[in-house]
């Protein structure tokens, strides 16, 4: 009797297991990075998975009046940032308080927004769904809608063999998507890996250096942020008033410290900066040599000019140059479409 | 074979006989302040039975919910003899808190979660009482919070001196938690912080069982 049930319980985890698997995805680390940070086990990525997440990533079900999607704010030609646009509009042309941020390399992030107040990748699309100022939409209408779509029902079935669709699948989707937009393929990448005809430029080379000098105890390699957050001498804009993380821990010691922002791809990634200030990696440059502002919460390692010539200046923006990723900007895989090729 | 047999047999037996189960009811007791909003999360519930022994439940998160009065009545799988303490967290632990999306109670859904410093509210009493010197009266009070110095979990241990069988009831004082509270200068808390744990602290005040 006993190997009667030990029978029927090893078959229905066999079968169990067999029809609920679906291929996995390889969530690929570069040699010499870190552990990313997302916790892959707890939603594990299939292609199906990632196809869903992509159609949900464009698609302006999520908001309320059908007006915008994610893709409208993170394009991925301009490295999942909303070009030409300092402060993010939403619906009904309400504008953000902040700037768009890059979506790259999301699973190694320790915290999400300008602020860092957010504390996990899934829980991060809650904001653009319920926030006014953005998809004005909120999370239960989403899931609502989303269930009210015969496509959308047996999307999520394919994916989570299940039909009710719940805020836990609509974040773990998108996340199985935003976690995959990643970027490691720049010619800077490349130079580190000593691929064959592959090198540095002499101006290049000498930006690198100025790089490693000036800037990377912040922006540090290779992720190109040491997730940190700091003032980085930035004047506080007088109509936005934004504290940054002081907002989020409370502590006036945080008062306009920002997240260390990656630097891949930030040839396209502008307006730069929290409220989208500045239009060019010049003005940046020139931010860092000219326009550090002092307050109590300045940066250590701001505190002493940073003073570079014109021709190191040109150095170091052909260096940040290096770190756009061609494939990762032009993917087809992270392009709207994707999904459509999503097999029943 | 056969002796196996019996001893399956013996085992469910006890099982059955000692996993009965415990109902605990949660009642609040209100004054004259009107109530409009009592939500909270009750974690982690732990009974020690007056012959040593314990009953625990990890990782279970309950919302109770005025509105939902059936909520205030927790059923447990545990054993039902003679209780000497009831103890729960009230709201989500820190672990939890940075764990992603989640289902059932803890859905952000339910209304008691922080978009934009992620998080949950581990209690949300909202109301009107005279003693606030707001123009509608109204207080709004959203405790919550994870993050060092301003975790507002609370652990409650309830002393259980009153037990009907396998029903125990658990008073929840609204009324002495208002009263300890100054309404006059503090009647809206939005965020973790110093005022949100002041009434935190106040929590492991307000259950006993008489
Ligand atoms: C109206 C424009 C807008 C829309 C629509 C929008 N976002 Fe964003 N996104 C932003 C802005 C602005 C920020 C930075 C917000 C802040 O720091 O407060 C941001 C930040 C993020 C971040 C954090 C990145 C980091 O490194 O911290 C992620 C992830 C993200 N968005 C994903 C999404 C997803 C997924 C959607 C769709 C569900 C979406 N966004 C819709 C404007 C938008
Ligand atoms: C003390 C830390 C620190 C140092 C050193 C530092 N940065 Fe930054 N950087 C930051 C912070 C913080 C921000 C975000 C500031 C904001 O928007 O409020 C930032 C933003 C930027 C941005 C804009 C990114 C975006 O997506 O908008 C660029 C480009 C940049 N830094 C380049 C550099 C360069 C080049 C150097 C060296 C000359 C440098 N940084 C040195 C902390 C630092």
């Amino acid at each position: 009797m006993i190997i009667g049930v030990i029978l029927i319980l090893f078959l229905y985890v066999f079968f169990s297991f067999v029809f609920t698997e679906q291929k996995n995805i390889h969530f690929h680390v570069p040699e010499g990075w870190p552990k990313p940070v997302y916790d892959f086990k707890q939603n594990r990525l299939t292609e199906k998975g990632f196809k869903l997440g992509s159609a949900l990533f464009f698609d302006p079900i999520l908001s309320r009046d059908n007006s915008i999607s994610c893709a409208s704010c993170h394009l991925s030609f301009t490295a999942f940032t909303h070009a030409d646009h300092k402060l993010s509009h939403g619906i009904n042309g309400r504008i953000g308080t902040r700037n768009s941020l890059t979506l790259i390399n999301l699973a190694w992030n320790t915290s999400f927004m300008w602020d860092g107040g957010v504390n996990n990748l899934e829980v991060q699309a809650i904001n653009p769904i319920t926030n006014p100022s953005e998809m004005n939409h909120g999370l239960s209408n989403a899931v609502d809608a989303l269930n009210a779509s015969p496509r959308y029902r047996k999307m999520f079935y394919s994916v989570f063999k299940d039909s009710i669709i719940t805020s836990q699948k609509l974040l773990k989707a998108l996340a199985q998507y935003t976690s995959q937009l990643v970027s490691y393929n720049s010619k800077y990448d490349s130079v580190m890996r000593k691929e064959k005809n592959v090198s540095f430029t002499q101006n290049e080379l000498n930006g690198y250096t100025l790089f490693k000098n000036h800037c990377a105890s912040c922006h540090t390699e290779p992720l190109f942020t040491n997730y940190g957050f700091e003032n980085n001498g930035l004047s506080m804009d007088t109509v936005l008033k934004d504290f940054g993380r002081m907002m989020i821990t409370q502590d006036s010691k945080d008062a306009f410290k920002f997240k260390i922002p990656t630097l891949r791809n930030i040839e396209f990634s502008a307006p730069y900066f929290h409220d989208g200030r500045v239009n060019t990696l010049k003005d940046v440059i020139n931010h860092y040599t000219s326009g550090i502002v002092v307050s109590a919460s300045l940066s250590k390692q701001l505190q002493q000019p940073i003073i570079l010539s014109e021709k190191n200046k040109k150095d170091l923006i052909l260096f940040l140059k290096t770190l756009t990723d061609k494939y990762a900007l032009y993917n087809q895989r992270f392009r709207y479409n994707y999904s459509e090729t999503l097999t029943k | 074979m056969k002796k196996m047999v019996c001893l399956s047999c013996i085992l469910f037996l006890l099982c059955i006989s000692t996993y009965g189960q415990m109902q605990i009811s949660f009642k609040p007791i209100f004054n004259k302040d009107s109530i409009s909003v009592l939500k909270f999360y009750v974690s982690n519930v732990q009974i020690l039975y007056r012959d040593g022994t314990k009953f625990k439940e990890n990782n279970s998160f309950r919302l109770l919910d005025i509105e939902y009065i059936e909520s205030f009545l927790i059923i447990l799988n545990a054993p039902s003899k003679a209780i000497e303490k009831i103890s729960f967290d009230v709201g989500i632990d820190s672990t939890t808190s940075v764990s992603g999306a989640l289902d059932g109670d803890l859905d952000p859904i339910k209304g008691m979660y922080w978009a934009w410093h992620s998080g949950y509210i581990n209690l949300k009493l909202e109301g009107k009482s005279k003693a606030c010197s707001t123009i509608s009266n109204e207080f709004h009070f959203h405790v919550g919070g994870y993050r060092s110095p301003f975790y507002a979990l609370r652990r409650i241990d309830v002393p259980i001196v009153n037990q009907m069988g396998s029903s125990v009831a658990i008073q929840m004082n609204i009324a002495l938690l208002l009263d300890k509270i100054n309404l006059k200068q503090i009647n809206n808390i939005m965020l973790p912080g110093k005022e949100a744990m002041q009434i935190a602290d106040y929590l492991p005040q307000i259950f006993s069982n008489k």
